[in-house]
């Protein structure tokens, strides 16, 4: 036998697994080879190490006998025991949660259930109010800048799909899409392009005008809000006085 | 040969072991004592050993035998009373381990910390070996430095080592007792094994004080 036939059975030879013949050859090896004896000699050590028997502790063994006869009690009572145990062991299965998650956790829960109840705006979609806005014709100044004179609501409903319906159907030669959310002091800002038109300078306009119109009202709401805004603007190319 | 004077076969064991099951069924109150004193120290053994930890291992031996004489009646005898108990070992003191690891895995040291920092031979910084020391101190420190080194290995090899060196368990029951293949003990062991002899390879030189 070799060494390299010795390694692999190294284990089964310690305990004692392999057939009488095997032993002896296995045994043969050991005794004649300096470094396989070696390495079985480390690994008897170990196996010497762990097979080191330990004895229940004298003091032990009455406490825990007491217990486990406690714990052959009348059916209802061990099974409200056990399921103390089970919720003992989940409690302690679960991650211990910091001082810092504890006391950031009743905040956030206590805010997440006041938004809730007091019907706080960004949890209630369906209160967002669609308008069409158009842009009567505008006039171009003398330096050629587009003159918006105002903007004036066409249409506003709740449902979306009938206010693109009803945009669709507006004369246009220049179309602009927006978003433009009244601010609480009554005008309304862009807050984004959804369709660009063929002139930045009409854009540029438009915005200044939403800037300076009033929105008193808007639709039913009580108070401000993001409003999507379709605008289908004719444009009259050199119609300026 | 007489009935009286027959020396005992494994077979008398094995209806002993019957019989206990039988009494334990029945609620005997001397069977469970008898069933206690059979084997806690098997219990308690393996469950030291392969929690490496003193107050855990006695909780795991209550909690065992608490099941044990819990669920004594839900025994069926597909396999031997102590194959049953040491499974029931088996799965409490890896539920221990989950929780264990959970909790405490950061806190616990590398045996190379001391091997990186680059002072020598000695890993960790466990009590110093000095060969005029007395026989008891140094098994003392062995068992020290074997419950470190054990806690290196993972849960599995833990197992199938110490039921195999210390049990003195078969591949065979290993196998059955852990529910993996006889391929997969063998490994397991191979592994655990060579692990330990790496880490307690310098350790072994005290063995012949």
């Amino acid at each position: 036998m070799r060494c390299k036939d010795f390694r692999p059975r190294i284990h089964e030879f310690l305990d004692a697994h392999l057939s009488a013949s095997e032993m002896a050859l296995m045994e043969a090896h050991r005794a004649n080879c300096d470094r396989c004896n070696e390495y079985y000699q480390d690994l008897h050590f170990v196996r010497q190490a762990v097979s080191e028997k330990i004895f229940l502790p004298e003091s032990s063994v009455r406490s825990i006998l007491a217990r486990v006869s406690e714990g052959k009690r009348p059916l209802l009572l061990t099974w409200l025991s056990s399921l103390r145990s089970k919720w003992v062991d989940f409690r302690r299965d679960l991650e211990p949660a910091s001082f810092w998650a504890k006391a950031g956790a009743l905040p956030i829960s206590m805010v997440f259930f006041a938004l809730l109840f007091v019907n706080l705006a960004p949890i209630r979609v369906e209160r967002i109010a669609y308008l069409i806005v158009s842009v009567p014709p505008w006039t171009v100044d003398n330096a050629g800048t587009p003159v918006v004179l105002s903007v004036e609501v066409v249409q506003d409903s709740g449902k979306l799909a009938d206010l693109v319906d009803t945009a669709w159907r507006l004369p246009y030669e220049d179309s602009l899409a927006l978003v433009a959310e009244i601010k609480p002091e009554g005008h309304a800002e862009i807050d984004r392009v959804l369709e660009f038109p063929r002139s930045y300078a009409l854009l540029d306009a438009v915005g200044s005008t939403l800037r300076e119109s009033r929105f008193e009202k808007v639709g039913d709401l009580a108070r401000p809000f993001l409003i999507y805004s379709f605008q289908k603007i004719d444009v009259y190319e050199q119609q300026g006085l | 040969m007489s009935e009286m004077t027959r020396p005992i076969s494994p077979e008398d064991t094995f209806n002993q072991g019957d019989r206990l099951v039988v009494s334990l069924q029945e609620g005997d109150e001397r069977a469970f004592a008898e069933a206690f004193h059979l084997y806690k120290d098997m219990v308690y053994s393996l469950a030291y050993k392969v929690l490496t930890n003193k107050a855990e291992a006695l909780d795991v031996t209550q909690e065992v035998f608490l099941t044990v004489f819990r669920k004594i009646g839900s025994f069926r005898a597909e396999c031997s009373l102590k194959t049953w108990i040491y499974r029931v070992t088996i799965s409490h003191a890896a539920s221990r381990n989950r929780w264990w690891k959970r909790r405490f895995w950061s806190r616990t040291t590398s045996l190379d910390l001391g091997l990186q920092s680059g002072n020598g031979t000695r890993p960790l910084d466990l009590p110093g070996r000095n060969r005029s020391a007395a026989r008891e101190c140094y098994s003392k420190e062995l068992r020290d430095v074997l419950s470190e080194s054990l806690r290196q290995l993972s849960f599995e090899q833990r197992v199938a080592v110490v039921l195999c060196d210390l049990e003195g368990r078969t591949y065979d029951e290993i196998a059955e007792v852990t529910g993996v293949s006889i391929g997969t003990v063998k490994s397991r062991i191979a592994r655990g094994r060579e692990k330990l002899r790496d880490l307690l390879k310098d350790f072994r030189g005290g063995e012949s004080l």
